[in-house]
């Protein structure tokens, strides 16, 4: 077990930011950490790697015990912060030799990591530039490199895409995937979902400091009962037509979205043939039928949409 | 603004200028007295050392807040900073004007680890202060003793809290075991169920239609005979095998007439007794209704009104149960929503919600306008 | 790139430091002396030292403020070598800007050795406590901009009232016995006490800052992320 988190609880000014907080990884694992903004994710990566003091509760890396001051426990973890925290005037070869130089590496094995970590990251024509110069994507890869210098075994990124392109994104992602292909464990923290779902084979959910539920995606899934989400387009929607639907027993749920009837049913209830006649008279345009995902998961534990949590 | 506010016992704001009231209305804590108080005496021996105009003593001063500010810096042994005190000590029988800094060591001691070494700084600047002067390691004695015992009873509060806290998240554990257990065991129960049945329809019913199949037959038989008295007793006696027989049936199958119907009741008598206008109605046939399933209507009904009464005044109260043959919602509706829009459900619907999905239904509670309706829908198959 | 060379680098990188360092002691130097004290540059030069200082302590500043403080923290480095980097580089860059001055004091106003052998280190020790109190009072604020509005304006009073820009004679009495708090107020004391060689008060000075200074690190360097 590389990261061991139990019971943790974190106070700040008497406002509770962790309630009895828990986390596992594992060797070789990519573990997403899914929440809302406000829901702990930051304070507890932060607490994980040493830098906050915490109130209760213990947190094992590496079978050692963290109390911030444990410099073998740093040396070992790769630590890719939310915000860009780059040197911009400086060029991406400075801000690699130094954040390098931090984690005890000089000289020629300094110069030949910034080579390969450039290479990873897809930036070995640039190392020269100054951080200014940069894309918005090269910057996050540019953050995550700064990470890697050392060749971390546990390596926890908070939120590496926030407001990147989708090319860069996609790059992230692989290369996330290929970390923990290459033995290290890997932390992933997000408050999107679809990123969480690629990359993570093991989810924790949190909201409010505390994990709500925890697993592998399609045991998430089953937890939620399978409800089915359909998805008609029509003309024009109507509320009373809404009320009319809610009539219909099997239905959970109807909510009009714009032109669009979103509608909840139990799992293994069909109720298509109720459903179509009472709306075909709108102009059915398109019926779409949503599988359950983590959106969907996370609604029913909380009762919150995950964007809204900010 | 200062980060000063954060320090205070202020949640750090990222506005620049938070309003005044706002940090008025937070509570202070501990520390942050210790500190602002620690602060006012400085500032009050700062007052006092100004006529004397000594650049000296403006040295000690310094020294002594350096010392201070070591140990909130770092972790140190508090021996040391009685080393430190006997410093000042020693440095006040040269010059007594010095003594005037001792209060800073009566003060670091009585409200540190141990208190005990505040003797040492308290009787020498006693010893070498004098008149009114003696006030200033008095009141520090006082002042430090006063909000230790308000920083312990502090930290006291926090660690019973905590200790609740640990104890809720094990027993949330122990719930998702216990819904878990549950899910399984309705599973188990069903097939227990079914094996009773077919115990009881092979022992009690094969025996009584097997008796009245033989009185038919000689039913028959006798009639044949033309003894119309006997066939009569035994056309009685089959007749009365199959009375016997249907009603095994009926109770290896567990008809629940009468249950559904006491269950039923149960819900109506439970809208009827609701101290708002409540009505209920109930459609369908509750044929196949299970113990289990009225039970989770009545729970979650019960959940429902106890929500309408917490959370609205309402001028009405709409429910209805509907029966289909797969699936039985119930619907509670009321209007006059008291509270805020965009709170969330309540710990008892989210456990509500958890009981019925452990037998794959479902719970959903929306808000429009001022209306508020909650549905609650229980499958006839468990899983 | 080690810790020191990045800040070196961050500090000579920018224009506004060069000029401060390089270019500005000189017009101080025209200043010319009178028979009863130093030519008031010696002063005034103070101030000028004072802001650099603190425009050279902007690099911790920007670590802090920009988080990039948690990727250091969070790294085996340690808060004293991070700091020692830091201060050393800041320091050195002080150091020049001190040596030019004085140098220049002793060519232009032809100042006895023991003058300036004297002045150096006193003005080393203001520079301590300069840079000490620029990463305290930093610490305080969250945005750079609002931190040094804010520093211009007490920087200047303090300056002021403390003998550093304007001769001490001239401040009234009555706000005179206050300004001994003020950390400035020690430079032209020590100053003072140097030419009339009251050699015991030059050594309080020195106390004094570097107690100033010990007082700001400490207070100032509690980790806040």
């Amino acid at each position: 077990m590389v990261v061991e988190i139990r019971e943790l609880i974190k106070r700040f000014d008497g406002k509770l930011a962790l309630d009895c907080f828990n986390l596992e990884v594992g060797e070789g694992e990519v573990v997403g950490l899914l929440g809302p903004n406000g829901a702990g994710k930051t304070t507890s990566i932060r607490a994980l790697v040493g830098l906050l003091p915490v109130d209760d509760g213990t947190i094992s890396v590496f079978g050692r015990r963290q109390d911030g001051r444990d410099k073998d426990i740093k040396r070992r973890i790769g630590y890719v912060t939310q915000e860009l925290t780059i040197y911009e005037d400086m060029s991406a070869r400075d801000n690699l030799s130094f954040f390098g130089s931090l984690y005890g590496l000089a000289g020629r094995r300094l110069e030949a990591r910034i080579e390969e970590v450039a290479g990873l990251i897809g930036l070995n024509g640039r190392l020269g530039d100054r951080v200014k110069t940069f894309s918005g994507g090269m910057k996050r890869r540019l953050n995550i490199g700064c990470s890697l210098l050392h060749e971390p075994e546990l390596i926890i990124m908070d939120e590496p895409t926030v407001g990147i392109d989708p090319q860069s994104r996609n790059f992230i992602l692989e290369f996330v995937k290929s970390l923990a292909s290459g033995g290290a464990s890997v932390i992933y923290t997000s408050h999107y979902i679809d990123e969480v779902e690629a990359v993570a084979s093991r989810i924790y959910i949190m909201d409010q400091g505390h994990t709500i539920a925890s697993g592998t995606l399609p045991e998430l899934i089953a937890r939620i009962q399978g409800d089915s989400h359909i998805l008609v387009d029509v003309r024009i929607a109507a509320e009373k037509v809404r009320q009319e639907l809610l009539a219909v027993p099997e239905l959970k749920d109807v909510v009009i979205e714009e032109n669009r009837y979103h509608i909840v049913v139990p799992g293994g209830v069909s109720a298509f043939e109720k459903i179509i006649p009472i709306l075909s008279p709108q102009g059915i345009v398109n019926i779409n039928s949503k599988q359950p995902d983590l959106e969907d998961v996370f609604l029913t534990l909380t009762g919150k949409q995950l964007r809204d949590g900010a | 603004m200062p980060r000063l506010s954060s320090w205070l016992g202020r949640r750090g704001d990222s506005s620049a200028a938070p309003g005044l009231a706002q940090a008025a209305g937070r509570r202070l804590r501990p520390e942050a007295a210790y500190a602002l108080t620690f602060g006012a005496q400085f500032a009050l021996v700062a007052y006092l050392i100004v006529p004397l105009g000594s650049g000296a003593m403006l040295l000690a001063g310094l020294l002594a807040l350096v010392s201070v500010l070591l140990r909130s810096r770092f972790k140190l042994d508090p021996a040391l900073m009685l080393v430190d005190c006997g410093l000042f000590c020693a440095a006040a029988t040269a010059e007594p004007s010095v003594a005037l800094l001792l209060f800073v060591f009566v003060y670091f001691f009585v409200w540190g680890e141990r208190p005990w070494y505040a003797l040492l700084p308290l009787a020498a600047s006693l010893f070498l202060l004098s008149g009114a002067l003696r006030i200033l390691p008095i009141q520090a004695a006082l002042i430090g003793g006063i909000l230790r015992l308000w920083r312990d009873e502090s930290r006291a509060h926090y660690e019973e809290a905590d200790a609740l806290r640990h104890r809720l998240h094990r027993m949330e554990a122990t719930e998702e075991r216990l819904l878990a257990e549950y899910r399984s065991a309705a599973r188990l129960s069903q097939l227990e169920e079914r094996q009773r049945i077919a115990e009881r329809l092979h022992d009690d019913l094969g025996h009584e239609l097997t008796a009245a199949q033989l009185s038919v037959k000689s039913v028959g038989t006798l009639l044949s005979r033309g003894q119309t008295e006997r066939a009569a007793l035994a056309q009685e006696k089959a007749a009365l095998r199959l009375d016997s027989a249907l009603m095994h049936l009926k109770q290896a199958v567990g008809r629940l007439e009468p249950e559904a119907e006491a269950g039923l009741g149960a819900l109506r008598s439970l809208f009827e007794g609701f101290s708002y206008p409540a009505n209920l109605e109930i459609s369908g046939d509750p044929a196949w209704l299970r113990a289990y399933h009225l039970q989770l209507l009545l729970a979650a009904a019960k959940e429902a009104l106890t929500n309408v009464a917490k959370h609205a005044v309402p001028s009405r109260v709409d429910a209805s149960v509907l029966i289909t043959d797969r699936i039985v919602k119930l619907t509670v509706e009321n209007d006059g929503v008291r509270d805020a829009p965009g709170e969330r459900s309540g710990s008892g619907l989210r456990f509500m919600r958890r009981r019925l999905e452990a037998v794959r239904g479902s719970l959903s509670a929306n808000r429009t306008g001022g209306v508020y309706r909650l549905i609650v829908i229980v499958p006839k198959e468990a899983a | 790139m080690t810790v020191f060379s990045l800040a070196l680098k961050e500090n000579v990188r920018q224009r506004v430091n060069l000029i401060l360092i390089l270019a500005l002691p000189f017009p101080l130097l025209l200043i010319p002396a009178n028979d009863y004290s130093f030519p008031f540059g010696v002063n005034l030069y103070g101030m000028l030292m004072f802001y650099t200082a603190f425009l050279l302590a902007r690099p911790i500043a920007e670590d802090r403020m920009k988080g990039r403080i948690a990727r250091i923290a969070a790294s085996p480095i340690g808060i004293f070598r991070y700091l020692a980097g830091h201060l050393s580089a800041y320091f050195m860059l002080l150091a020049l800007q001190i040596g030019l001055f004085v140098a220049g004091s002793a060519l232009v106003h032809r100042l006895e050795p023991r003058a300036y052998l004297l002045l150096a280190p006193l003005y080393l020790s203001f520079a301590v406590m300069g840079v000490a109190f620029s990463v305290a009072w930093n610490s305080l604020f969250r945005s750079y901009n609002l931190s040094f509005g804010l520093f211009a304006g007490l920087g200047s009073l303090m300056c002021l009232v403390s003998g550093v820009s304007m001769p001490l004679a001239i401040i009234p009495t009555g706000v005179q016995r206050y300004t001994m708090f003020l950390p400035t107020y020690w430079l032209p004391y020590g100053i003072d006490a140097l030419r009339a060689q009251r050699y015991p008060e030059l050594l309080l000075s020195h106390a004094i800052l570097w107690a100033y200074a010990a007082a700001f690190i400490l207070a100032g360097t509690k980790r806040r992320l």
